[in-house]
């Protein structure tokens, strides 16, 4: 008899003779438990049966068969999706089937830079979900974050952030409801705000150019980034000025009615970015993103504190746990969470409840494909601390838009007068078709870019 | 540059009035009334309001808060009569801060209604099968707290708040820390298996507090309740840093903002917000902050049997909950071996009487 049958046997006996704990009536119980380590010994008898050891309750979902929604998750599937062969984003999408015909959720896990790595990790949760009730999100999401013991950094942090989406998005189809009501908004039924991102700018005629385009769309924000790609830890003069000026360039072209945020790319530190920031301080940019490398909460708030300019960050953070520290020193203004990392739907909305706490507004990042965005949409809108909403995409669409427009059969994440329409069919609001994503076959992980200071040292990114 | 501020600010005014009033206009469960009526009960002494929202979908959801004016009221219905129940997070800062927890609480069984899902649901959970449960000691005297103990242990608890009696001089510290020790060994005696937590009432100084706390660390009580107001955070050290007795505040604070004090500082183990205060939402707001310090939450109030189905539900959504208080309300649920059961039915999952509510209104 195997080691397996003969357990489950046991149990059954056990079942039968209420009162009877097999193994506390054979044994003398444990003075300490033992550790599991040993490849050998963890798969032996040794250890007592408890809740916290029951080699039968294999399910994060089988202390609740009494509370069962009746839907099971069935299988699992991961899709790489790049939109170009050599994109660093392929686009990770998770798809959960469940036992209801019909009801599946999708979700996304893009990790730039790490497409595979992210792949395999939401694969290494497919044995852990499958036969679970995909309505515990929370339960599932907490099993996935504390039994990964390790806890998460990016990499299974986005993981699960494609796992959670996918799971929100069934639990509202199977409630008939689209998520940002299960969250209680919206609190404007307009849209989101949001705020495109622009291509180079070289000239006077191409800021005016950028400005019609974003009056004529009624976009009220636009992000830009600095003349120059790479900053050492003590810039020079040349350079320091360089991105001032270009700065005030573009407030001055754009005019008084765009507000302007700036991406710092974490290409600086604490000591050259608090000179440009508080030097830009006339300008009264909406916020500086990322002003230095994200690891260093203190060093951040460092730079918050040298000025009355707005200081946001926080699209590299995984967790809430990532978030405290940030939130409870509240130096920063804004933090920038990105859904396909910091845990999904769960992650996010919990890091805006603990912002608000310090009056932190939000202003979530989206850099990678369409379901992350429309995911954070129900999100935003139910956040009483939102301040606006980022999409990587630019006042005129390009061939990314038409292909997501395709997929989607609407317009996913292009802004309406200035707004990002709400999704409002149950779930996260779309239908998406396994066989739409084949003409965009994973093309392998293809690594962010290198980045090297003048004499061939690594600079940020 | 205030030209800047200057010229945008008209602006803002107009986006801020546009997403008033473009907010939420109508939805498949717009609310068409709250009603609100004043209960007492006799079996726990609690004073509370209980609310009555409904749709012109004609769901009804039931929620409880602390006290109401008529002109609250009033104004509530004002501020949401019309809104969907649906967008119960955006409708929260609307309505006076008196109602705000109950509606909150009220507006969550509306969505569970409509969604034929209990409330835990709604919010990703159940994330437990079972909810811990405690419950207060009644007397005086050891003997008559030990003769409780013996009745509420065999309705099914296993986790006991011993109240400590109101002092009668100021750092009588010693004293307390006898008395305490004697009330514990009393009481560990006639139950040899249940759990007690003390609760001082923010009766205490600081320093009795932790003379308090310091004697009986080592016979491992749950925590200490409220052992002094949370005047400033100071104070708080004092007992927190002299004792490693969990410690448990909050039943009169209302704003988040000191719990995060609290818990930036260390000085907290235990969460304890009234959940006719903060309402199932706010509860759950707290708790996400509070994981990230591994601190557990067990919501309090003075409220009735809808408020004890609230914290159930709050306890079943959030991973970081210990314990549920009973009201001890005339019907409310009992313990089964010091586990409250989890309600199944959609929404709140409780039954209301409307015959109890009547001649009691609020108008």
């Amino acid at each position: 008899m195997n080691r397996r049958k003969f357990l489950s046997q046991a149990a059954m006996v056990a079942a039968a003779t209420p009162a009877s704990n097999l193994f506390a009536a054979s044994r003398t119980p444990n003075l300490a438990d033992s550790c599991g380590c040993d490849p050998f010994l963890a798969q032996s008898n040794t250890r007592d049966r408890s809740y916290a050891y029951d080699p039968d309750k294999k399910l994060a979902s089988d202390a609740f068969r009494d509370f069962s929604s009746g839907i099971k998750i069935t299988n699992v599937k991961v899709f790489g999706v790049s939109l170009t062969p050599r994109s660093d984003r392929p686009y990770v999408f998770v798809k959960i089937e469940t036992n209801q015909p019909g009801l599946v959720g999708w979700g996304e896990a893009t990790l730039e830079g790490k497409a595979a790595s992210t792949m395999a990790c939401v694969q290494d949760f497919r044995d852990f979900l499958v036969g679970n009730d995909p309505m515990q999100v929370e339960h599932l999401w907490q099993s996935m974050y504390v039994h990964t013991f390790y806890r998460a950094g990016p990499l299974i942090g986005s993981a699960i952030s494609g796992i959670d989406q996918a799971l929100w998005d069934i639990r509202g189809k199977a409630l008939n409801v689209p998520v940002y009501q299960l969250l209680g908004g919206p609190y404007d039924q307009r849209g989101i705000r949001g705020y495109y991102h622009v291509q180079s700018i070289r000239t006077a005629e191409d800021l005016a150019h950028l400005r019609e385009g974003a009056l004529k769309e009624g976009v009220s924000c636009l992000k830009i980034g600095l003349p120059d790609h790479d900053y050492e830890w003590i810039e020079t003069n040349a350079k320091i000025d360089r991105a001032v000026k270009s700065m005030r360039r573009v407030r001055e072209g754009l005019g008084d009615s765009i507000d302007i945020a700036v991406d710092f790319h974490a290409k600086m530190s604490p000591a050259v970015a608090s000179i440009m920031i508080k030097e830009v301080e006339p300008l009264h940019l909406l916020f500086v993103e990322e002003p230095c490398p994200p690891e260093n909460p203190e060093a951040m708030a460092r730079i918050a504190r040298h000025s009355t300019t707005a200081i946001a960050t926080g699209e590299r953070l995984v967790a809430a746990y990532g978030c405290r520290r940030l939130i409870e020193m509240g130096a920063v203004d804004i933090l920038q969470t990105d859904i396909n990392h910091v845990g999904g739907i769960s992650a996010l909305w919990k890091v805006a409840a603990m912002a608000h706490f310090s009056n932190i507004s939000m202003a979530p990042h989206a850099c990678e494909g369409p379901i992350g965005g429309l995911s954070t949409l129900h999100v935003d809108s139910a956040m009483p601390n939102f301040l606006v909403q980022e999409i990587c995409s630019f006042v005129d669409a390009g061939e990314k838009e038409k292909i997501w427009a395709e997929w989607f059969g609407f317009p996913a994440m292009r802004m309406v007068d200035g707004r990002l329409p709400l999704p409002t069919k149950p779930g996260l609001g779309f239908e998406l078709s396994e066989s739409s994503l084949q003409k965009y076959p994973f093309g392998g992980t293809v690594p962010m870019e290198f980045v090297w200071h003048e004499d061939g040292s690594v600079a940020a990114l | 540059m205030p030209r800047v501020i200057a010229r945008r600010k008209p602006q803002l005014l107009a986006a801020r009035a546009a997403a008033g009033s473009e907010m939420v206009a109508a939805g498949p469960h717009s609310i068409s009334e709250v009603r609100a009526f004043q209960m007492g009960s006799p079996g726990s002494g609690n004073s509370y309001v209980v609310l009555q929202v409904r749709t012109q979908s004609g769901l009804v959801g039931y929620g409880e808060c602390n006290a109401l004016t008529p002109a609250e009221l009033k104004a509530a219905n004002q501020a949401i009569a019309g809104r969907a129940a649906t967008s119960y997070q955006a409708l929260d800062a609307l309505a006076p801060a008196a109602i705000r927890g109950g509606l909150n609480i009220a507006l969550l069984d509306i969505v569970g209604k409509a969604t034929r899902a209990p409330i835990y649901r709604v919010l990703g959970g159940p994330t437990r099968n079972k909810a811990r449960a405690i419950t207060r000691l009644n007397g005086a005297s050891d003997e008559e707290l030990q003769s409780d103990l013996q009745k509420q242990m065999a309705a099914g608890f296993r986790a006991f708040l011993i109240p400590i009696p109101a002092p009668t001089a100021r750092n009588e510290g010693s004293d307390f820390a006898h008395f305490a020790t004697a009330r514990m060994k009393a009481m560990q005696a006639a139950a040899s298996t249940a759990d007690f937590a003390f609760e001082a009432d923010e009766a205490l100084t600081p320093g009795d507090a932790a003379i308090l706390a310091a004697a009986v660390e080592t016979m491992h009580p749950l925590w200490f309740d409220e052992p002094c107001p949370v005047t400033n955070i100071e104070s708080i050290h004092k007992v927190a840093d002299e004792t490693v007795v969990p410690l448990a505040f909050g039943r009169t604070i209302s704003e988040a903002g000191t719990f995060q004090d609290l818990l930036r500082e260390g000085v907290i183990d235990l969460l304890r917000p009234d959940i006719l205060t903060h309402g199932i939402t706010g509860v759950r707001r707290l708790a996400a902050m509070a994981e990230t310090y591994y601190v557990d939450l067990a919501p309090w109030h003075r409220g009735g049997r809808i408020a004890d189905a609230a914290v159930l539900h709050a306890a079943a959504s959030m991973p970081n909950f210990f314990i549920a208080q009973s009201s001890n309300a005339p019907g409310a649920q009992m313990p089964r071996d010091g586990f409250f059961e989890l309600p199944k039915a959609p929404g709140l999952g409780i039954e209301v009487d409307e015959k109890s509510l009547e001649g009691n209104q609020i108008a």
